[in-house]
C-alpha cells in the first residue's frame, strides 16, 4: 500500500506542477489567438485606459483641440471644435478603435512615452490613476475652424503651411465627422472619416506644371526663351492632349501663366522621361512623407513605363499622376522657400504633468530645385495671380503667388486646385486647396484660397 | 511535550504576508474595507496562534506545517474576497472563524478516529441522503442544483459528503482488501457483487450528482477520490481500468444526454466561437492571468471584476491578475506543499486505515485544487468548484478545515491505536 501511496503523491504533484509549468505558457497561448484576430477585445486594455487622464491636444497658441474630463468609471473626452478638427485628432473609442494623433500619438498622450518615469512610478504604487502628457500642435485652431467653415458643405481638403518651417497651420478635409460618434460614419458613401487632405490621392492637374516648370529651367533654359504656337490640341503617337484654349504662340511665362497645355507637354516630351522624372523625384512625389499621420506617398509612372503620350500627360500633371492636398501644399512651399521642402509636421511638442516637455525643430526634408530657379518659378506664379489663371486669388496690399489646377477625373467635373503661397516676397503661409468635381481651378479653388490667406495672414 | 514553536515561526510569516496585503488595500483605497481585511489577517493568525499555544499545552504532536499552510491559503482568499467585494470578505472571515472552530472540535472530538471505521456504512448512508436532499429541496446556485436554503445563509451538502466519502471508503477497503486481492487473482472468476457493487453504487452516485444536481466537477472530485483510493489500497489495474472505462462511458452518455456537460465541453474546445455568451468567462479569465505577466498588476489595480463568479470559482485567475506567474505559482506551491506534508502524514503511519484515510483526504484535496486550477486555466474543461481554502463559500471552507483538522489527528495519533 505505500507504494501505491507514493506513487500518487508523486503523479498528483507532477500534475500540480505541470499547471505551473502551463500557467506560463498562458501568455503564449493568447498572443497567439490575439494575433490571429480571432479574439474578443480584452475589456482590461480600455478600461486601463480610462483610468488614466489622456494628456490634452492643444493648438499653437494653447486652445484645446481635445481633453478628457472626468466622468463615471474615468475620464471622457471631449472635442471642443468638434468635426472642424476631427480629421487631425481623430477619435478614440473603445469599439472602434482610435484613428488619427489619438491613435499616432496615443503612447505620449497615455503617459507610456515622453512623461516621468518617476511620476509613473509613484502613482502606480499608490494606485493613483497615470496622466498623461499634452500635445501641442503647430495648428491654428482658429485657422483651423476658418478652413473647415469654407470647405463645409464641399467635398475636398484644405492644407495651410508655414513654408519656411514645415509647420502644419491647418490642415481640413470635407465632409467632416464627428469625433465623439465616429460609427455613425463608417459606412457613409461620401467616406468623411477619410482623410482628404492626406489620404486623398488626386490627379493634380496643371499644379504639377510648378515641377515641369522648374524642370525646364535647370535643365532646357534655351527653351523657356523659345515660343511655341499653341493649336489648342497636341497629338504624340496618335494621342491627342487637349488644351483648354487655343493660346496661339506662347513663350514660358505666358505657357505658365495662361497654364497652356500644349506647351507643356511639349516641354514634357522635350525634357524626355529621364529628366523629367528626375525632377518629379525632388518635388519627393511617390516618397513617403514621415509624418504624425498616415500619408499617401503620391504616383508617377516609372520609368520604364514611361511612353510619350504618358510623358506629355503627366508634364500637365494627368496621366497616372496623383497627389495628396499635403503634397500639393508642398510644391508651394517649395517655391516659396527658395527651393527646399521642410519636413511637415504637426506636433510642436508635448509636455508631462511633471514638468518634462520636449519641443520639435524644422528640418529639410528635401531640395526640390535651386534658389534661382525657385526665383524664376516665383516671378511665374506672381504672374498667375496678377494676370493669369489666378485671378481670384489676389489680394489688395499682399502680392499672392500661387498656380491653379483643373484635374480631368473619371469621376464627373474636374477637381478644382489651386496651390499659392503669400506675401511672394517674404512667404509666410503656402497653401493648397483641392475641390473635388467643383470644375475649374480658378474660378472654384482660387477664392477659397484668398480668403485663407487673408484669414492666415492676419 | 511537543515544541510548536516552528509552527508559530511559519504563522507569523504568513501572517506578514497576509498583513501586507491588507495593508496595500487600505492604502491604496483608505476605508472600512482595508482596515477589515487587515483585521482579518490578524484575526485568522490570533485563531491559529492560540490553537498553536493549546496544542503546545496539551502536548499533542500535530504535525507543525498544516496550519500554516491553511492559515497563508485562507489568509489570502479572505484579503483577495475583500479587494473583490468587501461583502464576501465579512463572510468569509466569519467563515474562517467557524472553520477554525470546527478544526478544534475535529482535533478534540475525532481524536480517536479509528473508531470510525465501524459506523462506515452509517457514513455512506448519511452521504447519500445528504446529496439526495438538495435534488428535492434545494436551489440552484451558479448552474448546480447542490445547494440547501438555510434562511441565514445556504449550505452545500456535497461539500461535507466528501469527507463522509473518504470516511466510508478507508473503512470499508481495508476491510474488504483480502478479499478483493482473493478475486482479482483467480482467472476467469464472474466478479461478485462484493468486488463491483461499491464499484457501481460509485458510479451511480457521481452520475445522481452529474444529472440531478448538475455538478460535474464534484461528481469528478469523487469518482476521482474513489478510483485514487482503490488505487492505494489494491493496485489492481483491472479495477482501476474498468473504473476509467466506466467513467468514460458516463461521460460520453452525459455528454450525448446531458445539455450542460455538452455546452461545458464547446467552451473548453472554443471559448472564442462564443466569446460574447458562454465562452465569455473562460476568455475574461485567461485575459485576466495574461495582464498579470510575471509579477502582476499589484493587489487592487487589476480588473478582475470582468470575470463573472470571480469570489468562487474563478479566484485563481484574479490572484494571478494581480500577483502574477509568480503569485499563481506561489499559491499552487502552498497546495503542493500541504499535499506533500498530507502523503508523509499517511506514509509515516503503520496502520492501513491511517494510510489509506490520510492519503484520501490527500488526494482529495489535490484533485480539487487540480481540477478547478486546470478548469480555470482551460487546461480541461470548467467544471464549477471551488478553490479549496481560497474561494468564496461557508460550506466549502468548513469542510476543508475539518478535512485539515483530520489530516492532524492522523499526524499525532500513536500507531496501531
Ligand atoms: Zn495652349
Amino acid at each position: 500500500m505505500r507504494n501505491n501511496v507514493r506513487r500518487l503523491a508523486y503523479i498528483l504533484l507532477v500534475g500540480l506542477a505541470a499547471v505551473c509549468v502551463y500557467l506560463a505558457l498562458i501568455p503564449v497561448y493568447i498572443n497567439h489567438i490575439t494575433k490571429s484576430g480571432a479574439a474578443l477585445a480584452d475589456p482590461r486594455i480600455a478600461a486601463g485606459e480610462n483610468r488614466i487622464q489622456r494628456g490634452a491636444i492643444l493648438d499653437r497658441h494653447g486652445a484645446v483641440l481635445a481633453r478628457s474630463v472626468p466622468a463615471e468609471n474615468g475620464y471622457q473626452r471631449e472635442y471642443p471644435l468638434g468635426g472642424a478638427a476631427a480629421h487631425i485628432v481623430g477619435y478614440y473609442s473603445n469599439k472602434y478603435g482610435a484613428a488619427g494623433l489619438e491613435k499616432s500619438m496615443a503612447r505620449v498622450l497615455l503617459g507610456l512615452e515622453g512623461g516621468s518615469k518617476i511620476i509613473n512610478l509613484r502613482n502606480r504604487i499608490l494606485g493613483r490613476p497615470g496622466v498623461g502628457n499634452d500635445i501641442t500642435l503647430t495648428v491654428d485652431a482658429g485657422l483651423q475652424q476658418y478652413a473647415a467653415k469654407l470647405l463645409a458643405g464641399k467635398k475636398g481638403a484644405v492644407v495651410v503651411l508655414d513654408p519656411a518651417t514645415g509647420e502644419v497651420l491647418a490642415l481640413a478635409s470635407s465632409p467632416a465627422f464627428d469625433p465623439l460618434q465616429p460609427a455613425k460614419y463608417i459606412d457613409d458613401a461620401e467616406a468623411p472619416l477619410l482623410n482628404r487632405a492626406l489620404q486623398g490621392a488626386y490627379p493634380p492637374g496643371s499644379i504639377f506644371k510648378i515641377i515641369t516648370a522648374a524642370a525646364v529651367l535647370a535643365d532646357l533654359p534655351g527653351m523657356a526663351g523659345d515660343t511655341i504656337k499653341c493649336t489648342g490640341k497636341l497629338t504624340v503617337n496618335g494621342f491627342t492632349l487637349h488644351d483648354n484654349a487655343v493660346h496661339g504662340p506662347v513663350d514660358f511665362g505666358e505657357a505658365f501663366t495662361k497654364s497652356c497645355n500644349v506647351a507643356f507637354g511639349r516641354y514634357g516630351l522635350a525634357l524626355g522621361a529621364g529628366e523629367f522624372l528626375k525632377q518629379v523625384t525632388a518635388f519627393g512625389i511617390g516618397k513617403s512623407i514621415d509624418f504624425e499621420l498616415p500619408v499617401y506617398a503620391g504616383n508617377i509612372t516609372p520609368a520604364g513605363e514611361m511612353d510619350g503620350p504618358t510623358l506629355a500627360s503627366s508634364a500637365i500633371g494627368q496621366g497616372e499622376v496623383l497627389v495628396t492636398p499635403l503634397h500639393a501644399a508642398l510644391l508651394a512651399g517649395a517655391v516659396a522657400n527658395d527651393g527646399v521642402i521642410m519636413q511637415p509636421y504637426l506636433v510642436a511638442g508635448y509636455r508631462g504633468r511633471g514638468g518634462s516637455s520636449s519641443r520639435r525643430h524644422p528640418e529639410e526634408w528635401r531640395r526640390a530645385m535651386t534658389p534661382a530657379v525657385a526665383a524664376a518659378l516665383r516671378e511665374q506664379m506672381i504672374n498667375v495671380v496678377r494676370q493669369g489663371t489666378g485671378r481670384a486669388a489676389a489680394l489688395p496690399g499682399v502680392t499672392v503667388a500661387g498656380k491653379t489646377g483643373s484635374a480631368e477625373n473619371p469621376h464627373g467635373k474636374s477637381h478644382a486646385w489651386f496651390v499659392g503661397f503669400a506675401p511672394a516676397e517674404e512667404p509666410r503661409v503656402a497653401v493648397a486647396v483641392l475641390l473635388e468635381n467643383a470644375g475649374s481651378g480658378g474660378s472654384a479653388a482660387a477664392p477659397l484660397a484668398r480668403e485663407i490667406i487673408r484669414k492666415a495672414l492676419q | 511535550m511537543h515544541g510548536r514553536g516552528k509552527e508559530r515561526k511559519l504563522l507569523l510569516i504568513t501572517f506578514l504576508y497576509t498583513l501586507t496585503g491588507g495593508a496595500a488595500l487600505y492604502l491604496r483605497a483608505p476605508g472600512p474595507g482595508g482596515l477589515w481585511a487587515v483585521a482579518a489577517a490578524t484575526v485568522i493568525f490570533c485563531g491559529f496562534m492560540l490553537l498553536s499555544v493549546v496544542w503546545q499545552r496539551r502536548g499533542t504532536g500535530y504535525d507543525l506545517y498544516i496550519t500554516p499552510l491553511i492559515s497563508f491559503l485562507t489568509g489570502t482568499g479572505v484579503i483577495f474576497l475583500f479587494r473583490l467585494n468587501p461583502a464576501y470578505g465579512y463572510r468569509q472571515l466569519a467563515w474562517a472563524i467557524i472553520g477554525m472552530a470546527a478544526l478544534y472540535m475535529t482535533t478534540t472530538l475525532l481524536s480517536s478516529y479509528h473508531s470510525l471505521a465501524d459506523y462506515k456504512y452509517l457514513f455512506a448512508l448519511a452521504g447519500i441522503v445528504a446529496l439526495l436532499l438538495p435534488i428535492f429541496f434545494g436551489i440552484e446556485l451558479g448552474g448546480a442544483k447542490s445547494w440547501l436554503d438555510l434562511g441565514l445563509f445556504h449550505f452545500q451538502p456535497s461539500e461535507f459528503v466528501k469527507l463522509l466519502l473518504v470516511f466510508f471508503l478507508a473503512g470499508y477497503l481495508v476491510e474488504n482488501r483480502v478479499l478483493w486481492r482473493a478475486a482479482g487473482g483467480k482467472e476467469y472468476s464472474l466478479p461478485g457483487l462484493q468486488e463491483w457493487g461499491p464499484l457501481l453504487g460509485m458510479w451511480l452516485t457521481a452520475l445522481l450528482l452529474l444529472v440531478f444536481q448538475k455538478d460535474l466537477g464534484t461528481a469528478l472530485i469523487y469518482f476521482g477520490t474513489f478510483l485514487a483510493m482503490v488505487y492505494m489500497a489494491t493496485a489492481r489495474l483491472r479495477y482501476i481500468i474498468s473504473g476509467a472505462v466506466l467513467f468514460l462511458a458516463g461521460a460520453a452518455a452525459a455528454y450525448l444526454s446531458v445539455g450542460h456537460v455538452r455546452t461545458r465541453v464547446a467552451i473548453w474546445m472554443n471559448p472564442w466561437a462564443t466569446a460574447e455568451g458562454s465562452g465569455y468567462q473562460i476568455i475574461q479569465s485567461l485575459y485576466a492571468i495574461d495582464a498579470g505577466g510575471i509579477f502582476g498588476s499589484g493587489l487592487g489595480a487589476g480588473f478582475p471584476e470582468f470575470i463573472p463568479a470571480v469570489h468562487t470559482d474563478f479566484i485563481f485567475a484574479a490572484i494571478c491578475e494581480e500577483t502574477g506567474l509568480l503569485g499563481g505559482i506561489g499559491i499552487l506551491v502552498v497546495f503542493m506543499l500541504l499535499v506533500y506534508r498530507g502523503f508523509k502524514i499517511a506514509l509515516i503511519k503503520r496502520d492501513e486505515y491511517s494510510v489509506l484515510m490520510a492519503a484520501g483526504f490527500t488526494a482529495l484535496l489535490g484533485l480539487q485544487v487540480f481540477i478547478i486550477i486546470a478548469g480555470v486555466t482551460k487546461l480541461l474543461p470548467m467544471t464549477g468548484i471551488t478553490l479549496p481554502f481560497i474561494s468564496y463559500g461557508g460550506s466549502s471552507l468548513v469542510a476543508n478545515f475539518i478535512l485539515a483538522g483530520m489530516l492532524l489527528n492522523i499526524s499525532c495519533e500513536v500507531d496501531g491505536a
